[in-house]
């Protein structure tokens, strides 16, 4: 089975910071990935190298391969819109644009993406709303503020958003860190019916969603990849003795 | 006092009593209805500078709170922007009412130019400026969430700081017009009544 997303000898940081040393990691068609490990060990910094959002941040830098699937050329060679297109991200809080509608915020990507066409938008809304099972609570309202939703509600919209416009890859940064355990439920399902069209990258500090809904998991340390490997075989029976410290909480 | 406004009041001072004879040729021009002119060209150069000066100045607030620019850098635009702050056009209409007094062809014809090109600059500066730091005000989250759809940065200037903060951005452009505007109409002012209270003093001893 081919990679969808594969990184080679990714090093990445700010400005004399290195963040990242020489990552390869392969992302799987079909698959979750969780990216765990302590705070600062760079799993949030490795997803946004796959979007290229970590070189917009001040001083940021990155060095190796990232190729995706399809593609004759790198990563590094595309235009940053496309990549967005094609790399789906959403962040650990909704981040959902205050004083736009619903319709506004989903239909935004698209608008960016120069498919403002009303009738693709709305297909491309109905499509992004049905995958995150909203469609029914909003479509008779698709015009009304999105300032009064749940953070529940607003977490999963920001994910239709990302989803309007098809991406190939998703990255999510912590999504269900701010969650109840309802719609954090509700979310893992989306995911699970999401990722037979497109894998799924997934950092968490949860161990247990990660041993719930990831079928592979990858173990950062100190910007180094320690271990990565099936969820089952990561959890069970560790090769490192680092992941098997941490995984046990025996860590620190 | 701010520095920048202390030094250019004792430039003005010294050029302003070094060069009476000066300011009456200069006040002979205003009467020949040369200030219609310089009034229609300084208002053509600074609806110029207006419409120029706001996207760039969030494009250069862009790069700014994205952390492209170093301190040092900071520093540098913000000398340039004290330097562009100084009030030029009394100090250039002086200038020129000195060089005309030398009878010089040459800076007689490209001076009214000069004088209006630095006017627009400081109108251009200013804006720029003010329009920068409202833009790095802007949210770096909603920044972000822009840029994950693929929002490129000229974008995110022209709808997401405008969509976000119009507001604040209407606001800024009414003060610093009112401002030029009031700064103009004050330095005209000033240049016409002090020259004619001299040439009266002068006129009676």
């Amino acid at each position: 089975m081919s990679p969808i997303l594969r990184v080679q000898n990714l090093s990445a940081g700010f400005g004399e910071r290195l963040a990242l040393r020489e990552i390869s990691l392969q992302v799987l068609p079909g698959s979750i990935t969780a990216l765990i490990g302590p705070s600062g060990c760079g799993k949030t910094t490795f997803l946004r190298c796959m979007n290229r959002m970590h070189e917009e941040e001040p001083g940021g830098y990155w060095t190796g391969k990232i190729e995706l699937q399809g593609l004759s050329q790198e990563l590094r060679s595309l235009s940053l819109a496309e990549v967005r297109r094609r790399v789906g991200m959403v962040f650990r809080e909704p981040r959902l644009f205050s004083h736009y509608s619903v319709f506004e915020n989903l239909s935004m990507g698209s608008r960016a993406q120069g498919r403002d066409h009303t009738l693709r938008a709305y297909e491309d809304i109905e499509f992004a709303l049905k995958k995150v099972r909203l469609w029914n609570e909003f479509k008779d309202r698709l015009h009304s503020s999105v300032d009064r939703l749940s953070s529940g509600e607003a977490q999963l919209l920001s994910l239709a958003r990302t989803l309007s416009l098809r991406p190939q890859v998703l990255l999510l940064d912590e999504p269900g860190a701010l969650l109840d355990p309802i719609f954090s439920s509700k979310l893992e399902e989306v995911m699970e019916e999401l990722k037979q069209e497109m894998p799924i990258l997934m950092v968490t500090h949860s161990l247990q969603q990660a041993g719930r809904i990831a079928d592979r998991t990858a173990f950062f340390l100190d910007g180094r990849l320690v271990e990565e490997g099936e969820t089952q075989q990561i959890f069970v029976q560790p090769r490192e003795a680092l992941t098997e410290a941490y995984i046990t909480g025996r860590m620190g | 006092m701010r520095w920048p406004l202390g030094i250019s009041l004792i430039f003005f001072g010294a050029v302003l009593t070094s060069s009476a004879s000066s300011v009456r040729l200069l006040i002979s021009r205003f009467e020949s209805g040369l200030t219609l002119e310089l009034g229609a060209l300084g208002v053509a150069f600074a609806l110029l500078g207006w419409i120029l000066a706001l996207p760039l100045g969030v494009l250069t607030g862009l790069s700014w709170s994205e952390g492209q620019w170093k301190t040092r850098e900071r520093k540098a635009l913000r000398l340039i922007s004290e330097f562009l702050n100084l009030p030029w056009l009394p100090i250039a209409m002086l200038s020129w009412g000195t060089l005309q007094s030398r009878e010089s062809e040459f800076w007689q014809s490209r001076l009214p130019g000069f004088v209006f090109w630095v006017f627009w600059v400081a109108t251009w500066g200013r804006l720029t400026l003010k329009s920068s730091r409202l833009f790095s005000k802007f949210p770096s989250s909603q920044r972000e969430a822009w840029q994950a759809l693929g929002v490129s940065s000229w974008q995110i200037a022209l709808w997401g700081v405008w969509r976000e903060s119009r507001q604040e951005m209407i606001g800024v452009c009414v003060r610093t017009g009112l401002r030029l505007g009031l700064e103009f109409v004050f330095w005209l002012v000033l240049l016409l009544l002090v020259p004619s209270v001299w040439i009266q003093v002068g006129g009676t001893s």
